[in-house]
């Protein structure tokens, strides 16, 4: 019996013992299937060209990955190495740099006092916001009742104890100044005086 | 010593790889050959086949399997594939049935279509490891590794097998005592 054969049968036998009883028709078969298989040439020339291009293809490999790890190769550090580190090096320190020293967000500016109000309390007088026909306006009155514009007091043009409310509420007649001098703060309306503004 | 030469195409000595090609040539023309049948073909085949191993043995794992599985996987799949692209021409199923021998002579041609008539009868993939066990040598580790399956399922497979082929065999020899 062929070697093969019988190396395959033997193996056969581990696998199923009960095989062992078809010996002579599995000898027969596994002949057979040896017999049938394809005589195969082996060419040559097609081996060598195969080869000589295997060889090609490692010299290719080689070639890429020597230009990859050449150019960070420590051993022979060159100035080209040097500078281009350096550049690299900047272009990852530089941004870096920039982005942590960035001027901070500018703040608001805060707001300013209104210069009027303050010089009115430095005086001694209480603000009080108003609405006249032109909007609200800021009043400064003083302990002794008397009362300035604002503005009126700041740029000096009105005095304290020079202005003061006269009521005249009553007297039949709907009076915008109804006090002593003209930009008089307080006018009769249909809510300060119904009785004379119907 | 195959091992180590592997360690050493890994390592980058790629020059190393000349060694198993050297090893493993007329195996993976032959795995190829009997299943394209032709020439070119095989040729063709091979040299895409050795290519990808040389290309990829930085990759190859050898705790996951042996190299001769994994060439022979390489082949297994360039074959398939070969069957695949060109399917408009050629019929997948005969992947791992036999190559169509354009010139084989009379007496080879007779041995062939008796054992086609026989590997007709079993399933594809029941013939593929009974070509691998049989023609291609290769033991049933190397089987399991290369067809993705366990061991001893393809023990197993073998062994039924050749049983059921070895029914048809006593038919013959019956068929042979009564018209011989």
């Amino acid at each position: 019996m062929d070697k093969r054969v019988k190396e395959i049968l033997e193996d056969l036998y581990l696998i199923d013992r009960s095989l062992r009883k078809h010996q002579n028709e599995l000898e027969k078969l596994i002949e057979k299937l040896l017999m049938a298989k394809p005589d195969v040439e082996i060419d040559e020339v097609f081996k060598a060209k195969l080869r000589a291009e295997l060889l090609d293809r490692v010299a290719e490999l080689k070639a890429k990955k020597a230009l990859f790890w050449n150019f960070f190769n420590f051993q022979k550090f060159s100035y080209v190495h040097v500078l281009s580190l350096f550049l690299l090096c900047a272009l990852l320190i530089v941004p870096v740099v920039y982005y942590l020293n960035r001027p901070a967000p500018a703040e608001e500016p805060p707001m300013l006092a209104n210069p009027a109000s303050v010089f009115c309390e430095e005086q001694g007088g209480v603000l009080e916001h108003r609405m006249v026909e032109a909007g609200q306006k800021g009043f400064c009155i003083f302990e002794d009742g008397s009362e300035c514009g604002q503005w009126d007091f700041f740029r000096g043009e009105c005095q304290k104890g020079e202005r003061f409310c006269k009521d005249m509420c009553g007297d039949g007649i709907c009076q915008e100044f109804v006090c002593m001098a003209l930009g008089c703060p307080c006018p009769e309306t249909k809510e300060t005086c119904p009785e004379d503004c119907k | 010593m195959e091992q180590e030469i592997i360690e050493q195409c890994k390592k980058g000595n790629l020059k190393e790889f000349e060694k198993l090609y050297d090893s493993y040539f007329k195996k993976i023309y032959r795995f190829i050959y009997y299943r394209t049948g032709h020439k070119e073909t095989a040729e063709d085949i091979t040299s895409q086949t050795f290519i990808k191993a040389l290309e990829k043995i930085q990759g190859f794992d050898l705790g996951r399997g042996t190299f001769s599985a994994w060439i022979y996987c390489i082949a297994r799949n360039k074959v398939i594939d070969h069957y695949r692209t060109r399917k408009s021409e050629l019929d997948i199923s005969g992947v791992w049935g036999l190559g169509k021998d354009p010139n084989p002579d009379i007496e080879a041609r007779d041995r062939l279509r008796e054992a086609e008539n026989y590997l007709k009868k079993i399933k594809k993939d029941q013939r593929e490891i009974v070509l691998m066990r049989v023609w291609d040598g290769l033991s049933y580790k190397e089987i399991a590794e290369i067809t993705g399956k366990n061991e001893a399922n393809c023990k197993m497979i073998f062994s039924r097998t050749i049983g059921k082929l070895k029914e048809e065999i006593v038919l013959l020899l019956i068929l042979l005592s009564i018209y011989g």
